[in-house]
């Protein structure tokens, strides 16, 4: 497997370097000798061979991806990449859907929670790849550089039945392809983090590509602040991706490549000190390869597409005698249909296997009592030696149809495990009204399943007998243009879940949670496209779940009022400027009542006192970051500054708070520190 | 900004700023170990049970009596401890405790054997002095015959070699150096215990005690062994000038 996908990417990497030459030659040849018969093809002569067949009512094929029309779109939010990149977190796209309505993030995760959801629970994609990380764990920014990415689209909510396996929300990343015209080449530092080169350009009037490394260059800077006595803390990541595109009459196609590996091996003073020199040591290792290949063939009345992809990836960690070594293969074949069938009537399909092979060694704590034990140090251990497999089987139906004003579409997904008993049927419906040129009501409403993750359903580990975690979604929505250049995108919600995961002390895990999200959220976004863009983003929510038939409790996730106000201004050609700015409702927090002391461990544990659980709040969260960019022109180059700082705390911060040993003190973080940051970009 | 950089910076401010957070200053009622007179123990059977005997040491500041009792906990096999002997020497800056139980092994079927061959019994005490309580648990690891006698273990056992006892040293900033005598082949906690001042790192078994005041001192240190449950501690005094 390993020698295959190793194989493949050399073929890629040969793909990539040599091939474009010879289609270019090809093309030339072709045109030369076309030039004679037909003359040379221009640009919109090409562009128009790759859009659909008119009579598809508003499809829209970009790159390699179907796109359904916006009945699909009840909570839809989209943002071009280059405005994503100006006001996003660590200006990576991929972070942008934090300050979109209904997410919440903490200050330390790239990955949002939605409307109530666990931050894992959502769909990360680039076009319809599922990698199995997009948030490099260092950095805490995507694999993938902003550069390539053309546009996000959130989904927080009521999403189609091609998606599957959660409960969440999909965020999707669309890469750029044939908009590519120009060689443009770009070298980064953005210190201290990491220096990448990143490369794209058109190779034939049908082809193009993008060339991109990272790497790291915190473990030169950090060993020098930790460098006490043999401590050591030396963290390191790399990553890379590779994407060549064709476009043909009727066939496209985008193989690409995704690497990405990270690391850290630390050794510092500690109050779980494993050595009598006082320190512990921790290492962990993760990574992954991923070859695929989007192919899209384009027939009148009739869109083909087939994005199979292969990954290997690893994780493995070592903290005193716990370790946890995993590897999977995956292999995947997603396939797509939509036909015409009338005039306003499209029908989509789908089809999606996919087939792991895992190999997992690991010595870690037991769950078994870790309620009463719940400090995983002090925990009993258990040996996991799994050489196993499992498949995923889903396939899905879609049919849209218009009815004057109103576009409905419901549809369907149904879907198999095979470490799951039961297999699933998702029925949902969404539809749009337009009231007038201005106005549209929405609405949505469906069934959502997601598997637990592979190890609450291990026989060793977990609990084989886990169930599907099923969620439904209402949605209302009314969208407007009300003003120049502003719209506005107001939402209700409602969700529910069953058969959420409770860890259980006597069965490890168990379907017994029970969890309801309600809200408001309202996007009032300006300006697109234009030299000053931004957006209010405001979210009131509730989330409270019922864990194995306790009383009711707010969950982890529930924060009543955050609000985004984020924009961006091209003051003139060499000057931008922007801000973001956030105010949030305090996470809801469990307060200590039994502590006890460890006598194993020589440490402090407060046990869960089921009556306060997560019954009191930190302080709300106000933030305030500034950025600007300049650009600086010379004959070859141009150099591009970015500058500011990021998540500045007016007052004292949610969720950081801190105990004393014994737990007998606690004190909320003050408000941190401006964080400045710089970033310079070499263009050629 | 960058997910380390924000933690790291959370944890500078954290520190930085707010806790006062000492865990080696006795200034209340505060366990420091619990030993066990075994350092391996076997399951009773139904025709000879296994004693051990659990020695809770409890360090305090206040020179007055303490309460103590049993608790249960949930979930667990939990050990019946017996009637506690209480005993406890003073000494300038502290009082350390004893407490002294006995306790029967589980029988074989009362336990559940996992992957190394062991299982646990869990033991829990609450000691109080006036309103202070402290709550004491932990487990120790229990195997069956034929495993116990490949083990050889022995209960560690540790002593402060710097400063020695009754010895005179310069107030201020006093060097602290044990030796430890390991009982099994695996990772040691150390913990050191004073009554004032602040250690470096009190996890280290040699290190600094800053903020030493002039008199009679008293310093603790604790090891535990961390796969064999083991606990050692010694105990001196030294003059400060």
């Amino acid at each position: 497997m390993v020698k295959m996908l190793f194989c493949c990417c050399a073929s890629l990497v040969w793909l990539a370097l040599y091939w474009p030459e010879g289609l270019y030659a090809q093309a030339s040849d072709r045109d030369q000798g076309a030039e004679e018969d037909a003359g040379v093809r221009s640009d919109e002569e090409v562009e128009a061979e790759t859009k659909p067949a008119p009579n598809i009512e508003r499809m829209n094929v970009s790159g390699t991806r179907i796109q359904k029309t916006d009945t699909e779109d009840v909570s839809k939010i989209e943002i071009s990449g280059e405005e994503a990149a100006l006001v996003a977190p660590s200006g990576d796209v991929a972070q942008v859907p934090k300050v979109f309505p209904g997410t919440l993030a903490r200050p330390q995760d790239s990955e949002v929670s939605i409307r109530g959801s666990d931050k894992n629970d959502a769909l990360y994609l680039i076009d319809d790849l599922q990698v199995p990380n997009l948030f490099e764990p260092i950095s805490g920014t995507s694999v993938i550089p902003s550069k390539a990415i053309s546009s996000l689209s959130f989904f927080p909510g009521n999403f189609d039945a091609e998606y599957g396996n959660s409960t969440a929300g999909v965020i999707k990343l669309v890469t750029r392809d044939e908009d590519i015209t120009q060689p443009y080449s770009e070298f980064r530092f953005n210190a201290p983090i990491y220096v990448s080169a990143y490369h794209e350009q058109e190779l034939s009037l049908r082809s193009t590509m993008i060339a991109s490394v990272r790497k790291s260059i915190l473990e030169s800077f950090v060993p020098l602040f930790v460098q006490e006595d043999g401590q050591f803390l030396v963290p390191f990541f790399q990553d890379a991706y590779l994407q060549y595109y064709y476009s043909g009459d009727t066939v496209s196609y985008k193989p690409r490549y995704i690497h990405s590996r990270s690391g850290a091996d630390v050794k510092i003073y500690t109050d779980r000190a494993t050595s009598t020199d006082g320190t512990s040591q921790f290492n962990f290792r993760n990574g992954y390869d991923l070859l695929g290949v989007d192919i899209l063939i384009s027939k009148p009345d009739l869109n083909l597409e087939i994005d199979p992809y292969v990954s290997r990836s690893g994780f493995e960690f070592t903290v005193s005698d716990v370790f946890f070594k995993i590897d999977v293969d995956t292999f995947t074949i997603p396939l797509r249909t939509q036909f015409n069938i009338a005039e306003r009537v499209n029908i989509f399909t789908g089809l999606q296997t996919v087939y792991r092979e895992f190999e997992l060694n690991a010595l870690v704590p037991d769950r078994v009592g870790m309620d009463t034990f719940a400090d995983p140090e002090n925990a009993p251990r258990i040996a996991l030696n799994v050489d196993s497999s499992l498949r995923e089987d889903a396939g899905w139906l879609s049919v849209e149809f218009g009815l004057g004003s109103l576009l409905v579409t419901p549809s369907v997904r149904a879907f198999q495990q095979s470490n799951i008993k039961s297999t699933g049927i998702d029925p949902r419906l969404a539809g749009r009204y337009r009231i007038n040129g201005r106005h549209s009501a929405k609405f949505g409403v469906g069934q959502y399943s997601q598997s637990p993750q592979p190890q609450e359903l291990d026989p060793d580990f977990g609990n084989p007998d886990l169930d599907w975690i099923r969620s439904y979604h209402y949605t209302l929505g009314w969208e407007a243009a009300v003003l120049q250049n502003w719209t506005s995108d107001l939402q209700v919600f409602y969700k529910t879940w069953e058969n959420d995961i409770f860890d259980d002390p006597v069965l490890r895990f168990t379907n017994e949670t029970t969890r309801k999200a309600r809200g408001l959220e309202w996007f009032f976004r300006y300006g697109q496209s234009s030299d000053l863009f931004g957006w209010i983003a405001y979210t009131y929510s509730q989330t409270k779940e019922i864990r194995d038939g306790g009383k009711e409790v707010f969950s982890e996730n529930d924060s009543t009022h955050v609000l985004h106000l984020v924009g961006n201004y091209k003051l003139s050609d060499s000057w931008q400027i922007g801000s973001r700015f956030k105010h949030q409702t305090g996470y809801v927090y469990t307060p200590i009542d039994e502590v006890w002391y460890e006598a194993n461990t020589d440490t402090y544990k407060p046990d869960q006192n089921p009556d306060l659980i997560n019954s009191e709040r930190v302080p709300d969260t106000t933030t305030f970051s500034l950025f600007a960019e300049k650009q600086a022109r010379f004959n070859t180059w141009t150099l591009v500054t970015r500058f500011g700082f990021e998540e500045y705390q007016f007052r004292k911060s949610s969720p950081n708070f801190e105990y004393n040993f014994d737990y007998s003190k606690k004190a909320f973080t003050t408000g941190l520190p401006v964080i400045p940051f710089v970033e310079l970009r070499a263009i050629l | 900004m960058m997910r380390w950089f924000i933690l790291s910076l959370v944890f500078v401010a954290a520190c930085g700023d707010m806790i006062e957070n000492n865990p080696e200053r006795i200034e209340k009622l505060r366990a420091i170990g619990v030993a066990a007179d075994q350092a391996v123990y076997t399951f009773s059977t139904p025709d000879a049970s296994v004693a051990a005997t659990l020695s809770f040491f409890v360090a305090t500041n206040l020179k007055e009596d303490i309460e103590v009792s049993n608790t249960s906990l949930e979930n667990v096999t939990q050990l019946t401890l017996g009637e506690p002997t209480v005993s406890f020497e003073d000494y300038e800056q502290l009082r350390l405790y004893r407490i002294d139980v006995s306790t029967t092994m589980p029988l074989q079927e009362e336990l559940s054997f996992g992957f190394d061959g062991n299982s646990q019994a869990y033991y829990a005490l609450l000691v109080r002095q006036g309103g202070e309580e402290e709550r004491i648990r932990g487990r120790l690891k229990i195997y069956p015959p034929t495993v116990a006698e490949g083990l050889n273990w022995t209960l560690p056992s540790i002593s402060i070699s710097n400063p020695q006892q009754d010895a005179s040293t310069t107030a201020g900033t006093v060097n602290l150096k044990a030796e430890l005598t390991p009982g099994a082949e695996e990772n040691y906690r150390i913990s050191w215990f004073v009554a004032e001042g602040e250690i470096e790192q009190n996890r280290k078994i040699e290190t600094e005690w800053q903020g030493v005041g002039a008199g009679r001192k008293t310093v603790i240190v604790t090891a535990r062994g961390l796969n064999t449950l083991s606990f050692a501690y010694d105990v001196i005094e030294f003059d400060a000038n």
